[in-house]
């Protein structure tokens, strides 16, 4: 464990140095740290832990059309045991790209990048920005091993304009054991429609793993912000041998900077269910048919800052239990080169 | 021990967001612009904001000028905008560059 502490800080660092290597490249378009930071505290059918989190991003633009983005994932697990607590060091880069942006209908990345399937993997995993801090119980479908893909993609949009926009994402992934580089061998896509007028999106994703048993997962996505309604509706669904399930989360839509103090507060509640099928080793997926219903709040204070609070019910033969959790989390934005205008 | 420290650490985030200065995104509706074009172009932004970004998240309250094009650049691979998109919400949340 302290061997890959060390492991990480050095290429945290390299990373550093890479970043302040960049400046010549962007006096228009400086590089900027970004990323979220925060501390969730647990209780899980009455076991607590507790975590420091801080998952930087890092965005390096080399001219208008090249981006190194990466991501990387810093938390301690601090836990109960029947004489007091432990603790256990986790350290992940998330993702680590070359995009090469030729224009809205293509863009293609390579390197580490995070698996397009779904809608919750790229977009709401981020501390800052997930309504709940407990990932879906479907999310594994898809995204294993890790989440991420060491590879090649190319996403863009197919056709469009301003009413839709039909969008796209390949990719194919090599295998590889490499320490913070873990990732399966597979290919996949993700296709939707996007109509930014209505608010609603839809979408499907595939993903061929072709490591050991070659699996197919599948899944759907839908989301939509009705212009009217000052509402959020987010849904997926996936199957794959292991089993099949599906999550939806309601909330009120995220409020802007200049909301007063109390429309600062965001209720939020999912419900989700899994049933499983066939045991698959490793799959990171309950064991027998669950279900789980969690409801929260978050409440975003000045200067990027959220607290949340959720309480969950989980439904799971004689598994079932309450979770609960409260979190602090801070969106980190600022320039890490340049003079200030 | 440790769980003090992490405590504190939580108290201190929180701390920081409340005695933080805030200083709100700009919004079409209070700023002020020399020119009914840039007017025009930030509540373009404005509106792509709502219709793309949203989706996800809501806007910084405070972002340096410095770092808006950069995150631009990264946004505009998650969410597909355009070029002409870029322009207009870097002129939505920097009215200044």
């Amino acid at each position: 464990m302290i061997r890959a502490r060390a492991r990480l800080i050095r290429a945290l660092w390299l990373s550093a140095g890479l970043v302040c290597a960049f400046p010549a490249f962007g006096q228009a378009s400086r590089p900027v740290i970004s990323g979220g930071a925060g501390f969730i505290a647990t209780n899980d059918g009455g076991n607590s832990s507790f975590q420091p989190v801080i998952a930087p991003v890092a965005a390096i633009p080399l001219g208008d059309k090249f981006l190194v983005e990466a991501r990387g994932d810093v938390r301690e697990f601090i836990f109960e045991t029947p004489s007091g607590h432990d603790h256990q060091f986790f350290g992940s880069l998330e993702y680590l790209q070359l995009d090469y942006i030729a224009n809205r209908n293509l863009t293609i990345t390579v390197g580490r990048f995070l698996t397009p399937f779904g809608i919750y993997n790229e977009r709401i995993t981020p501390i800052w920005i997930r309504n709940l801090q407990d990932a879906p119980i479907i999310f594994p479908i898809g995204t294993r091993t890790t989440g991420s893909s060491d590879g090649a993609m190319v996403r863009g949009v197919i056709a469009g304009n301003d009413a839709v926009q039909w969008n796209y994402a390949a990719y194919f992934s090599a295998s590889s054991n490499v320490q913070q580089f873990v990732s399966g061998r597979a290919a996949g896509f993700r296709t939707g429609l996007f109509f930014p007028r209505q608010g609603f999106e839809a979408g499907v994703s595939y993903q061929r793993f072709l490591q050991d048993q070659h699996v197919n997962a599948t899944g759907f996505h839908v989301a939509w912000q009705p212009p009217t309604i000052p509402i959020e509706v987010r849904s997926e669904f996936a199957h794959s041998p292991s089993g099949q399930g599906y999550w939806i989360e309601g909330t009120s839509r995220v409020p802007d900077s200049q909301a007063s103090l109390i429309r600062r507060f965001q209720p939020v509640a999912r419900f989700q269910q899994f049933f499983r099928d066939h045991f698959v080793p490793a799959d990171f997926l309950p064991g027998r048919d669950t279900s789980r219903f969690d409801a929260g709040f978050n409440y975003y204070l000045p200067s990027n800052v959220r607290v949340n609070a959720s309480y969950g019910r989980v439904f799971s033969g004689p598994n079932d239990r309450n979770v609960w959790n409260v979190a602090a989390t801070y969106r980190i934005l600022f320039p890490i080169s340049g003079r200030s205008q | 021990m440790r769980l003090s420290l992490m405590l504190v650490f939580a108290v201190a985030i929180v701390t920081a967001g409340a005695l933080g200065q805030s200083k709100p995104v700009p919004n079409s509706s209070t700023q002020k612009h020399d020119t009914s074009s840039a007017t025009d172009s930030s509540a373009a932004g404005e509106q792509l904001f709502r219709q793309h970004c949203a989706r996800c998240h809501r806007p910084p309250d405070n972002i340096s000028p410095n770092a808006v094009k950069a995150v631009l650049q990264h946004m505009r691979v998650r969410a597909n905008l355009r070029a002409q998109d870029e322009q207009a919400l870097l002129k939505y949340l920097a009215p200044g560059r």
